[in-house]
C-alpha cells in the first residue's frame, strides 16, 4: 500500500446532507475519497445510500454543506464545465437504466453520449466506427457476453443486462464508478463474479470504484474501506479489518419502529 | 332478491338499519345505471320515434338497399357509352383517396411532431436560476397546448369547408384544412405517449454529461417508437375514411363517386365503392397489425 | 484473439443478428408509397381564375365580422347578435340536439358491441376458450372459428365505414331523422368499440377467467363475471372517449339536414352569411372542447392517462 504521493481527491463531501420535504435522506456528512480508492457502502435499505450516490454523480443537490465532485465545487459550476465533470463519473443504477429497443453495442455507445454533440451521438448510433465497434468487442470479451454484440437488449437475461450496464460504463472511460446495489438480484456466485470484476477493472485502471452492497460479507470481502450508513448518518468509515462484529449487527439491528416505516426514501 | 339479502346474517339479530345499500348499488352499477338513464332522458328530448321510420316507402328502399349489398356492380348501371370503365373509375378513386391521405399525413406527422415536442415537459433541462428560460419554457407549453386544443376541436370537414369557401374547390386547400386537426391530435397523443415511459435511460444520460436534446431524444424515443407508430396507423386510417368523407364536398375521392351513384339509387355500384373501401382498410389493419407484431412493445 | 479474428467473428456476428424483412420491406413500401403520393400529377384544383379566388377569398374575409360590429366597430354591439343566434337561429337547441344524438348513438353501440365482445377475441371465441377445451368436435370448432371470424369482420366493416358516409346513405333511404342520424353513429362506433374491446379481452392477464372456464362456466358468465369488472376502467375510458368524438361528428352530422349544428352551418353558407357560419363553427369547437373537458374530468377520476 504505497500512499506515500498525495492522491488527489475524486468526492469530497463536507457536512452535506440531503433533504426531501423536511425529511432528512441523508445527514450532514463528511467524506472525502481519493483517486483509485474502492469503497462500499453498507446499511439496511432507505438508509440514504442511494441519496449519498447521487449526491456524489450530482444527480441531486445538497440541501446543506458543500459537494465538491474532481475539485469543482457542484453547487457552483454550471454549463460546459459540470457536463464536462459529469462525463467522467460513470453511474450503474440499480435499475440499469438501459434502452431495450436498441441492441447491445448501441446501449454502450451511449456511455460516451457526454462527450459529443447530439449530431455525433445520432451518428454513433447509426453509422459507428469500426474502432469503436472492436472496443464495445473487447469489452465485451472480458465480460464473458460477447456474443451479444448485436443482440437486442430486451432478449438478454437479467445477469446479462447488469453487464451490459457495465460495459456501458467501462466504455465511458471514466475516472470514478458509481455502482447503486448491482447485485441484488443476481444469484451468489455470479454477484461475486461481478463485485470481483469491478474491483479488478477498478485497480488496473486507477478508477475510483464506489458501489452500495447489501451483503455485509460480499463487501468486506472485496473492499478495503466500508462505510456504514444508517438513518442517513454514518456509522462508521474503515477497513473491514478494525471494524468488529457488534458494529455490524448495530448497523442492521432494525427497531421496531424501522421495520414498520419500512425505511425512508 | 331483498328477501335472501334478509335472510343472510343472524337470524336473531335482522338489524334494519343495515340494509346492504353498498352492495345493490355497488359503483359499477351506479354507473351503468346513470349512462342508461341518460341516454334513455336524451332520447326523448331529441324526439326519437324509430316508429316513425318503418313506413312502406322506407321499408322498400331500405330492402333494395341491404339486397345490393350481395351483388356489388361490377359495371355501370346505366352506362353510358363513351364513358371509362366501371372499375377502372373504381380504381382511380380508390388511388385518388389513397393519395389524399397519404398526403395530408405527410404534412401533419412533421408539423404534429414539432407541436409535440413543444407540448412535453418530458426534455425540460433542470434550471435553477434562470427565471427568463423558465417563463420562455412555460409559454411556450401554453401556446402549443391551446393551439392543439383549438385545432383539434373543430371537425377536419369544417375546416374543409372553411377553406373551401374562401378559396373555392382546391385539393390542396383540403389537404391543409385537413392537416390543421390532424396534426393537433397527432401532437396530443405523441406528447402523451412520450410522457408515459420510463425517464429512466434519460436521466442517466443526462447524469452522464449529455445535453439536454441527445437525452430526450436518445432516451425516450427509441422505447416510445412502437407506440409512436402504432398510433400514427391508426391515423393514417382515420385519413383515409377523411378524404372519403371530403368526397362529399367536392374533392374527387371515393365519396364523391358514392355520391354520385347514390343520387342515382344505384345501390349495387355504392355497395363496390364500399366495399373497395372496407377492403383498402382491412389492408392497412393488417399491414399495421403485421409491424406492430415484429417490434413488440407495450400494449395496443 | 487477434485483431483479425475479432474482426472477422465481429462480421460473423453481424451477418447473423436478427433482423426482419418485412419490416425493412415495409419501410421501403412506405418510402415509395410516399413518393408516388407527392410525384403522381397534379391535384384537381379549382375552376375558377387566379383573381377570382383572390376576390373570394376578400368577401369571405370581409364577411366573417359580425355585421353590427362591423358597422359600428365595437364588439359589444355584437352581444344581442350573439344571443340572437342562440336562441332564434336555434344555437342552444341545436347545441343540446348534438350532445343528445352523441349520447344515445354511444350507448347503443356500446351495448351492443359488448354483447360480441366474448365472440371477437381471439382467445375467447373459439373452441378452447383460454386453452380449456371444450370438446374435440371438428364440426364445433370450424363453427367458433366461423363465429369468431365473422364478428371480427363485422367489427371491422361497420368501422371502415366513416359516419358521415352511413348518415348520407341512411338518409337517402329512411329520410331525415334524428333517429337515422344516431343509427349512423352508433353502427360505426360499434365497430371500433369492438375492436377497442377485443383487444382489452386479449390482453386481460389476470387468469380468472381461465379458472371459472376450467370449473365448468360458459363464455358468457365468466367473461361477465371476471373480464368484465376487471376492464370495467378502461373500458369506461374507452366509451368516453368515442363520446367525445360522437359529439364532434353531429356537429358536423348535422349538415346531412337535421337541426344540429352542422344543418346550421350549412345553412348559413348557403346564405352566404359568413360572421353566422363562423360563429356557428366556434359554437360547434366550444361544444368539443366542453365534451373534451368532461371525458379528462372522467378519466382523471379513473386515473387512466392515455386518451386514444
Amino acid at each position: 500500500m504505497n500512499v506515500t504521493h498525495e492522491r488527489p481527491d475524486t468526492f469530497k463531501l463536507e457536512s452535506a446532507g440531503r433533504n426531501y420535504e423536511n425529511i432528512s435522506a441523508l445527514n450532514p456528512t463528511t467524506i472525502s475519497i481519493k483517486q483509485g480508492e474502492r469503497v462500499a457502502i453498507v446499511g439496511p435499505s432507505g438508509s440514504g445510500k442511494t441519496t449519498l450516490l447521487s449526491l456524489c454523480n450530482s444527480t441531486v443537490l445538497a440541501s446543506s454543506g458543500k459537494v465538491t465532485v474532481l475539485g469543482n465545487e457542484l453547487g457552483e459550476t454550471s454549463g460546459k464545465t459540470l457536463k464536462k465533470i459529469r462525463s467522467k463519473i460513470a453511474t450503474i443504477p440499480q435499475n440499469l437504466a438501459l434502452v431495450d429497443s436498441l441492441r447491445v453495442w448501441q446501449n454502450i455507445i451511449t456511455g460516451q453520449i457526454g462527450c459529443r454533440g447530439f449530431l455525433g451521438n445520432l451518428i454513433d448510433l447509426i453509422f459507428p466506427s469500426k474502432n469503436k465497434i472492436l472496443q464495445i468487442y473487447s469489452i465485451l470479451e472480458r465480460l464473458g457476453i460477447e456474443e451479444k454484440l448485436f443482440a437486442t437488449t430486451s432478449n438478454l437475461s437479467g445477469g446479462q443486462k447488469q453487464r451490459v450496464a457495465l460495459a456501458r460504463a467501462i466504455y465511458q472511460n471514466p475516472q470514478a464508478i458509481l455502482a447503486d446495489e448491482p447485485v441484488s438480484s443476481v444469484d451468489p456466485a455470479r454477484a461475486e463474479n461481478l463485485v470481483q470484476l469491478l474491483n479488478q477493472i477498478s485497480e488496473e485502471e486507477n478508477i475510483t470504484l464506489i458501489m452500495s452492497l447489501h451483503n455485509l460479507e460480499l463487501a468486506k470481502a472485496h473492499f478495503p474501506r466500508l462505510i456504514g450508513l444508517r438513518n442517513g448518518e454514518v456509522q462508521f468509515d474503515s477497513n473491514p479489518a478494525n471494524l468488529n462484529e457488534n458494529k455490524f449487527k448495530e448497523l442492521y439491528t432494525l427497531s421496531d419502529r424501522e421495520i414498520l416505516d419500512d425505511g425512508k426514501c | 332478491m331483498i328477501e335472501k339479502f334478509l335472510m343472510m346474517g343472524n337470524a336473531n339479530n335482522i338489524n334494519f338499519n343495515k340494509f346492504p345499500i353498498e352492495q345493490i348499488f355497488s359503483r359499477r352499477r351506479k354507473v351503468l345505471i346513470t349512462i342508461a338513464s341518460v341516454a334513455i332522458v336524451c332520447s326523448f328530448l331529441i324526439g326519437l320515434n324509430p316508429v316513425r321510420l318503418l313506413n312502406g316507402n322506407n321499408l322498400k328502399l331500405a330492402g333494395e338497399f341491404i339486397g345490393a349489398a350481395f351483388t356489388p356492380a361490377l359495371d355501370y348501371e346505366n352506362p353510358v357509352p363513351g364513358t371509362e370503365p366501371f372499375l377502372i373509375t373504381v380504381i382511380e378513386s380508390v388511388l385518388m383517396t389513397l393519395r389524399f391521405a397519404l398526403l395530408a399525413m405527410s404534412v401533419s406527422i412533421p408539423i404534429g411532431a414539432l407541436l409535440a415536442f413543444f407540448s412535453t415537459t418530458a426534455w425540460w433541462p433542470k434550471v435553477r436560476n434562470k427565471r427568463g428560460l423558465k417563463l420562455l419554457l412555460i409559454g411556450t407549453l401554453i401556446i402549443s397546448k391551446s393551439w392543439i386544443t383549438f385545432a383539434r376541436s373543430i371537425h377536419e370537414l369544417m375546416w374543409g369547408i372553411l377553406f373551401i369557401t374562401a378559396m373555392g374547390i382546391s385539393t390542396t386547400a383540403a389537404i391543409i384544412a385537413v392537416s390543421i386537426p390532424f396534426s393537433g391530435i397527432l401532437a396530443k397523443i405523441y406528447s402523451e405517449i412520450i410522457e408515459e415511459h420510463s425517464r429512466e435511460a434519460q436521466e442517466l444520460f443526462q447524469s452522464i454529461g449529455a445535453g439536454f436534446f441527445s437525452s430526450f431524444c436518445l432516451g425516450i424515443i427509441p422505447q416510445a417508437l412502437p407506440d409512436l407508430l402504432s398510433y400514427t396507423f391508426y391515423r393514417l386510417e382515420c385519413a383515409l375514411r377523411t378524404a372519403t368523407v371530403f368526397g362529399f364536398i367536392g374533392i374527387e375521392t371515393i365519396g364523391y363517386r358514392i355520391k354520385l351513384s347514390s343520387d342515382e339509387f344505384h345501390y349495387h355500384e355504392v355497395w363496390t365503392y364500399l366495399y373497395v373501401l372496407f377492403g383498402s382498410i382491412a389492408m392497412l389493419e393488417w399491414w399495421s397489425r403485421s409491424i406492430r407484431k415484429r417490434l413488440g412493445g407495450s400494449a395496443n | 484473439m487477434t485483431p483479425a479474428n475479432r474482426l472477422l467473428r465481429i462480421k460473423e456476428l453481424h451477418q447473423s443478428r436478427s433482423k426482419s424483412l418485412f419490416l425493412r420491406f415495409s419501410l421501403g413500401f412506405a418510402i415509395l408509397s410516399l413518393a408516388w403520393a407527392w410525384s403522381a400529377g397534379t391535384l384537381h384544383e379549382s375552376v375558377l381564375s387566379k383573381e377570382q379566388r383572390g376576390t373570394n377569398l376578400e368577401k369571405f374575409i370581409g364577411k366573417i365580422i359580425p355585421d353590427p360590429t362591423r358597422e359600428s366597430g365595437q364588439w359589444i354591439d355584437s352581444l344581442p347578435w350573439i344571443t340572437n343566434l342562440l336562441t332564434e337561429g336555434q344555437g342552444l337547441k341545436a347545441t343540446g340536439i348534438t350532445f343528445g344524438l352523441a349520447t344515445v348513438a354511444i350507448t347503443i353501440s356500446g351495448f351492443f358491441a359488448l354483447l360480441l365482445l366474448p365472440l371477437s377475441a381471439r382467445n375467447f371465441g373459439t373452441q378452447r376458450p383460454l386453452e380449456i377445451i371444450q370438446g374435440k368436435n371438428i364440426l364445433r370448432s370450424l363453427y367458433w372459428f366461423a363465429i369468431n371470424k365473422s364478428s371480427r369482420v363485422l367489427f371491422l366493416f361497420t368501422r371502415s365505414l366513416p359516419e358521415y358516409v352511413l348518415g348520407f346513405l341512411l338518409i337517402s333511404i329512411l329520410g331525415p331523422d334524428p333517429w337515422v342520424l344516431v343509427l349512423a353513429l352508433a353502427i360505426h362506433n360499434f365497430g371500433i368499440l369492438g375492436r377497442l374491446g377485443s383487444e382489452l379481452v386479449e390482453n386481460n392477464s389476470s387468469g380468472s377467467a381461465r379458472i371459472m372456464l376450467a370449473q365448468g362456466g360458459g363464455r358468457y358468465s365468466s367473461f361477465i363475471s371476471t373480464i368484465l369488472p376487471d376492464s370495467f376502467n378502461r373500458m369506461l375510458v374507452y366509451f368516453f372517449y368515442r363520446w367525445e368524438t360522437c359529439i364532434r361528428e353531429s356537429t358536423v352530422l348535422g349538415m346531412l339536414g337535421i337541426v344540429s349544428l352542422g344543418y346550421l352551418i350549412n345553412d348559413a353558407k348557403a346564405g352566404r352569411d359568413f360572421d353566422r357560419m363562423l360563429a356557428f363553427i366556434l359554437l360547434g369547437a366550444l361544444i368539443v372542447i366542453i365534451g373534451d373537458i368532461i371525458s379528462s374530468l372522467v378519466r382523471h377520476k379513473l386515473r387512466i392517462t392515455r386518451s386514444e
